[in-house]
């Protein structure tokens, strides 16, 4: 027997537990892995997870405590998880809070990725990644496809009961070139919400031509001192850090640097941002209608023009802070720049196709890392280079900041797809 | 600590099982994991005991017909062994575009062992209330230690491992415990900026972590009142001691990574090409394995089944040996070195690190810092990203103290990046300190994902590289 969530809120009130959440998810995954174009391993998973949060108020505080429980467990075990999680919750003494209120929600995947099966989604996305147009000499020789349906319910003790499906396909690929002079590759991760084969062809195409313009690269043999142009995958986690800055829990943990009202880009020269959390962006795979608590996510305007308008966050901390709650919401919405790609392209530039990650700390205003395939542009002549890093001061970089004005959608992020920084070191 | 008395119960049907798929396939393997954990967490403002996000109970059978792997994954096994492997078999299914186009089949090893394995473990000898107590105590010392700090946190993690293999030839059960204790500090003077700071103590008994961990409450908030006046650092190149945790980053970032040898197989590691040959220093010793230390990362069977090694990678600079899984050692004509690692029971096993280190050398570290006439020592890992094919290198210190003169100052830089080319690194190690340190808080992901606890380590290194 394969226990649910109805059973264990039977058994919650069983126990007269009065106050608690649930969360079922239940994930059905089809993975296939690739070495050199042949497969070496299919994978298939049926997975039940099953977490409770019991709360409890006691002494003028609120505890709460989370426990796994199993779909095979017998009943007495789970029962003793959730006396545990009882005991546990009377050892924390945090103020008092509610939960979120709702009703019941259902909401359904009804994308294009639903309409085919697994297998076949599975068997698309290796052909359009081997069949990719590709110099020669590139290849991808390691490939991983993960088609992933989950269905996602949260049950409390205020009328919430809200389910979502989502299917959606995931893949790792690594562009590698060889050449008479060595082997070099590239590393590629993306997420689908649908599934375009022209488009994967064409973004895959377009890393072989990169992989192969690695294999070119060379350490620059005098210091460049031009603008830095981040790609949008870069970009989005400078994003990221700045959005986290203002959520609930961490201003309610001391541990923000800006607070509303205050300048993200004080004497800005460039392009002022202004950024969105929201529940979804066009074409993410990462939207969500409600987040773990269940609450309804609403957009919220975290940045506008440069200056901190806005926090999110979760239904609790909303609360200590005497603020609407917004839910955790998953995506960021940048507005546009100012200047064409093309312009910003046009001017002497070093463009990162790929790094390491780059490294952004609030704290330290630092933004950094190490750069593994560039396009330098001395105004005339373009050449891949690599063997090099940047770094710089972060208010700095925001205050030279221009954002390109074409747009697109990366997993959770939608805004400009290129961004320049002036005063970066390149070492 | 005893084993899962859930996986004990479910032994038989997972033989069963074995017997009754070994009908159709040539190998077959079931891992059940059953893993408890749990988080306690106390701050200023809020406090925490809950499950950790390890915990898990679930099962992964792996099969062949030779050619490709079959894995599935599922959290229960319940009722007739027959009916179980049909719903398994039915499950694994291929598009008929990629039926043939597989990998060449290989041996599987599979030899006779049937053991139980146990470490010892005191993770439920504390209460609860006992360690919330002890970690609220902890807090509230440190915030009475400087006005200055804006929180403390205390963060005590158990970990609790159990684990059941079944093969044909093998009956294998194993159990044991990791605990991590952690303190961090968010300190700001005035208008200056905010940083933060943080230590800890692990172990696989708690005794030890409680022991450790009060002894370092002045030494983080020295460190924290150091990095809020932190500045940049100039790039550049320059001579630098490593502390243990940056010796331990670059011998898993910079080199673990590339000896992966599923990476072997995919033709994704430049070491591949570098077997037999110098690719450090002549003074340079490396290991990785699960039994090479007791840390994070020590387990006396992999998820493959196959018992934990202790493998030796540099000899005297020279590369002489890599790490791998079951599938990538089949296909390299190897023998498994006990590396095969799940980041759970849902996850596909992949060749990966476990504990990770550079050997001692003969220096003293007073002897490394007086040779240094301008340079930096880093301490403490931030994070770091691999790159087997092409050894460039990306880690990143939170601080370093200058050298000058051959003497430590009390000049801090924060962040430090360290870039560069592996190979350079690891010929340019000049001396290496007498004693080892290995950190067991890490976790290490392939790529992006799949994440496992690891440990790395080693003594102090002296290298000249980029830094930024």
């Amino acid at each position: 027997m394969k226990h649910d969530i109805v059973y264990v809120q039977s058994l919650l009130q069983a126990h007269d537990v009065a106050s608690y959440k649930i969360t079922q998810t239940d994930t059905a995954s089809y993975e296939m892995f690739f070495v050199k174009g042949r497969l070496e391993t299919v994978r298939s998973t049926d997975t039940r997870d099953l977490s409770v949060t019991v709360y409890v108020d006691h002494d003028g505080k609120t505890g709460s405590s989370t426990v796994q429980v199993y779909p095979s467990q017998e009943e007495a075990e789970m029962a003793e998880a959730i006396a545990s999680a009882l005991r546990r919750a009377r050892l924390v003494f945090d103020e008092p809070y509610d939960l979120p209120t709702g009703g019941t929600e259902v909401y359904e995947d009804d994308g294009v990725l639903t309409k085919l099966t697994p297998e076949q989604i599975g068997a698309d996305i290796a052909e359009a990644v081997f069949g990719a147009p590709a110099p020669e000499g590139a290849a991808v020789n390691a490939l991983e496809i993960f088609v992933k349906d989950s269905a996602v319910r949260v049950m409390n003790s205020r009328g919430i009961d809200k389910t979502r499906h989502k299917r959606t396909a995931s893949l790792e690929y690594i562009p590698t070139y060889n050449g008479k002079d060595g082997s070099v590759e590239l590393y590629q991760f993306d997420t689908l919400a649908v599934l375009d084969t022209e488009a994967l062809r064409a973004s895959v195409s377009e890393h072989m031509a990169d992989v192969a313009a690695r294999m070119e690269a060379k350490a620059p043999t005098a210091a460049l001192a031009c603008p830095v142009l981040l790609p949008i995958r870069e970009f989005r986690s400078l994003v990221r850090e700045l959005a986290h800055d203002l959520s609930y829990q961490t201003v309610y943990n001391h541990s923000n640097l800006r607070s509303v009202g205050d300048a993200v880009q004080p004497d800005c020269v460039g392009d002022t941002m202004t950024i969105t959390a929201c529940r979804t962006v066009e074409g993410s795979p990462s939207g969500a209608p409600f987040d773990g608590d269940g609450t309804t996510l609403v957009d919220r305007v975290l940045i506008r023009d440069g200056v901190c308008v806005g926090r999110f966050g979760s239904h609790r901390f909303a609360r200590y802070l005497g603020e609407e709650p917004t839910g955790q919401l998953p995506c960021l919405c940048v507005a546009a720049g100012s200047v064409s790609a093309e312009t910003l392209r046009a001017e002497a530039h070093l463009a990162c196709v790929s790094m390491s990650g780059l490294q952004v700390d609030l704290f330290n205003d630092y933004i950094g890392g190490e750069v593994r395939l560039a396009y330098y542009f001395d105004g005339k002549t373009r050449i891949p280079v690599t063997g090099i890093s940047i770094s710089g001061k972060l208010s700095e970089a925001l205050r030279t900041l221009t954002m390109s004005t074409e747009c697109a959608t990366e997993d959770s992020y939608h805004g400009p797809v290129l961004a320049r920084i002036d005063g970066l070191q390149i070492f | 600590m005893a084993c899962s008395s859930y996986l004990l119960s479910k032994k038989d049907l997972c033989r069963a099982l074995v017997t009754e798929l070994r009908r159709t396939f040539t190998y077959v393997s079931v891992l059940g994991t059953d893993i408890r954990s749990t988080q306690m967490q106390v701050n200023r403002r809020l406090s925490n005991v809950g499950d950790g996000t390890d915990s898990e109970r679930g099962f992964v059978f792996k099969l062949s017909r030779g050619g490709a792997f079959y894995e599935y994954s599922t959290d229960s096994l319940e009722g007739d062994p027959k009916q179980i492997a049909e719903r398994i078999t039915e499950q694994l299914r291929v598009d008929e575009r990629y039926r043939t186009a597989t990998i060449s089949p290989a041996a599987v090893t599979d030899e006779p062992l049937v053991r139980d394995f146990e470490r010892e473990s005191d993770v439920d000898a504390y209460s609860e209330e006992e360690l919330l107590t002890l970690s609220a105590e902890l807090r509230d010392r440190v915030l009475a230690s400087d006005e200055h700090i804006l929180n403390a946190f205390v963060i005590l993690r158990t970990l609790s491992v159990s684990k059941l293999f079944v093969s044909e030839h093998r009956t294998l059960t194993q159990s044991y415990a990791w605990v991590n204790g952690m303190m961090m500090v968010l300190y700001r003077e005035g208008d200056g900026k905010m940083v933060q700071a943080r230590t800890g103590a692990n172990a696989h008994l708690i005794a030890d972590v409680l022991r450790e961990l009060p002894t370092k409450v002045d030494a983080l908030v020295e460190k924290a009142r150091h990095l809020a006046h932190a500045t940049p650092i100039t790039p550049g190149v320059y001579d630098v001691i490593t502390a243990p945790s940056i010796t331990g980053l670059i011998a898993h970032e910079a080199f673990g990574h590339g000896v992966e040898m599923d990476m072997f197989v995919k033709e994704r590691a430049l070491a591949r090409s570098y077997m037999g040959k110098p690719v450090a220093s002549p003074i340079v010793n490396m290991r990785d394995g699960a039994a090479a230390a007791l840390s994070a990362a020590s387990y006396f069977f992999d998820d493959d089944g196959v018992l934990a090694h202790d493998t030796q990678i540099i000899k005297d600079g020279v590369l002489v040996a890599g790490i791998s899984d079951l599938i990538s050692a089949g296909q390299l004509g190897t023998e498994p070195t006990g590396n095969g690692r799940r980041e759970s029971y849902k996850r596909k096993a992949y060749s990966r690190m476990t504990n990770t280190f550079f050997e001692a050398g003969t220096d003293t570290l007073e002897d490394m810092i007086a040779s240094i006439e301008h340079g930096y020592m880093l301490f403490e890992t931030n994070n770091g990203m691999e790159d087997p094919k092409n050894w460039a290198i990306q880690c990143v210190a939170e601080y370093g103290i200058e050298i000058e003169h051959g003497k430590l100052t009390d000049r801090y830089v924060s962040p430090v990046v360290i870039s560069g080319y592996v190979p350079d690194l690891l010929m340019s190690i000049s001396m290496i300190s007498d004693t080892v340190t290995i950190e067991g808080a890490g976790f290490c992901g392939k790529g992006y994902k799949e994440w496992v606890r690891v440990s790395d380590g080693g003594p102090a290194l002296k290298v000249k590289v980029k830094l930024g």
